[in-house]
């Protein structure tokens, strides 16, 4: 039996989650302005006792109480590629918003 | 109704699949964690530290050039940087002056990078400096109510200046995190109080371990739950998990019976070995961080990485030397395969199992 079978089964048992773990990615189009979600299917990387929780976040930049990007700190090219530096302001604000309604999103499919 | 070792149908049939999915992983062996054991210095000296850090060490912090090196000749040109977490691993990293460029070297190859800390020395300065270098995911160890965590600690700062750290974190939009409370006899009582102060101080992400012989803690007794103490701890999880109010794991560290999937996103694995892999201080090539037993598979300074991570490794990809003393007749090892690495001492034994604590 291979594995996506498997998977499917695990799935109609109630154990989707704990079988296996799909990634969601944050992807620049050819234009490198808007960003797509996309989801990949990966050997899992699980919770490691000494580790870290993988990163979820398309970008990490400090913000102030109002949720705005410092300004004295530097916007960073992240490996998926999603935010190119230099960011403007308003290109890191976008970006946080985007992250947001992503989690609102998806909060509000679980719900 | 407390659950205990018996699977029931549904699990077992789940497992069963899972095992053949595991096998494939194996097969793979994709490395998709790399653990850099930056330094093994330490500005605690914790009862319960499994690594047995100090501040004053023998070992010399390994030189930012020797990691890159390793990183750039045999791991680079043989994986996609995207896929693979670096995670800065002590001691404790913020001892390093050299954090920043390190973090900075790596995410310019393409690399995610994350780091484990006891937030002592972590400023919003410091953290804003780590971010600007590429900091993704953070994790910080918060053992419970100040009491209890600077006993741990052996300090009286340490719950403060991790309250502190972890407030700092969270204002970072976007950053990783979560908090690990390694639960003692001392906090068993007070989890749904701690649970409560989690929730109130605005932490979305909790793991939890338990103590395993080895370092320090293997000589302190009285960090160690009884089996009782084991059994509220997972039903806890369980319970906690099902509220969904803030989203608990128990840490990797054995099989669980009939807890599996209940307690953690995901069946037991113990992928030291198989998709992870640690760079020592030393340079020695190994698993995960947390198996401190000599399984050590090669050296930076003698051997290719690369080589070995392919070649080698045989002891943690076959683990059919495990089913031996206690294993040897236990009806769950073909989903346990003897319980996580760093549970083995020098000799393979099995140091601590936690699916007999569930009795």
């Amino acid at each position: 039996m291979n594995t996506k079978w498997k998977i499917a089964l695990l799935a109609l048992l109630g154990f989707s989650t704990a079988a296996c773990c799909s990634t969601k990615k944050a992807a620049k189009n050819d234009d490198k302005k808007s960003q797509d979600i996309v989801t990949e299917q990966e050997d899992p990387r699980i919770m490691l006792m000494y580790g870290v929780p993988t990163p979820d976040g398309a970008i990490a930049r400090p913000v102030d109480e109002n949720g705005k990007p410092i300004q004295d700190t530097e916007a960073k090219e992240f490996p998926d590629g999603s935010i190119a530096k230099p960011l403007t302001d308003e290109e890191a604000q976008a970006a946080l918003d985007a992250i947001r309604a992503e989690k609102e999103a998806m909060k509000a499919s679980e719900e | 109704m407390v659950k205990g070792k018996r699977l029931g149908l549904r699990k077992y049939v789940g497992l069963k699949l899972f095992k053949g999915i595991y096998d494939g992983i194996v097969e793979r062996h994709k490395l998709r964690t790399l653990f850099w054991e930056c330094t093994l210095r330490c500005n605690l000296h914790c009862r319960h530290c499994g690594s047995d850090c100090r501040t004053d060490v023998a070992e010399k912090d390994m030189p930012l050039e020797d990691f890159l090196y390793v990183l750039d000749t045999e791991i680079t040109p043989n994986v996609n940087p995207k896929d693979v977490l670096i995670i800065f691993s002590g001691g404790e990293v913020l001892v390093r002056c050299d954090l920043e460029e390190a973090g900075r070297e790596v995410t310019k190859r393409g690399y995610m990078w994350g780091m484990v800390t006891n937030g002592m020395s972590l400023t919003r300065e410091r953290l804003h400096s780590l971010v600007d270098a590429g900091l993704r995911s953070v994790s910080v160890s918060f053992d419970g109510f100040e009491d209890i965590h600077n006993d741990i600690r052996q300090s009286k700062e340490s719950f403060t200046r991790a309250r502190n750290a972890i407030s700092y974190i969270r204002e970072v939009e976007g950053l990783t995190y979560d908090v690990i409370t390694c639960v003692t006899p001392a906090m068993i009582d007070r989890l749904e109080e701690w649970k409560e102060f989690l929730i109130s101080e605005g932490i979305t992400r909790w793991r939890i371990f338990s103590i395993f012989p080895a370092g320090r803690a293997k000589r302190d007794e009285a960090l160690h739950l009884n089996q009782e103490q084991f059994r509220y701890l997972m039903e806890f999880i369980r319970a906690t998990r099902k509220k969904g109010r803030i989203n608990l794991n128990y840490a990797c560290e054995g099989f669980l019976g009939s807890y599996e999937s209940e307690v953690r996103d995901h069946f037991y694995m113990c992928n030291a070995g198989i998709n992870v892999a640690s760079i020592r201080v030393n340079g020695d090539i190994s698993g995960c961080t947390s198996v401190r037993a000599n399984y050590t598979q090669g050296n930076i300074y003698r051997d290719k990485f690369w080589d070995v991570w392919q070649n080698r490794f045989t002891k943690f990809r076959d683990r059919s030397w495990t089913k031996c003393d206690k294993c040897a007749d236990c009806k769950v090892w073909e989903f346990c395969r003897g319980g996580g690495m760093h549970l083995r001492d020098d000799e393979g034994k099995l140091m601590y199992c936690h699916y007999k604590m569930l009795k």
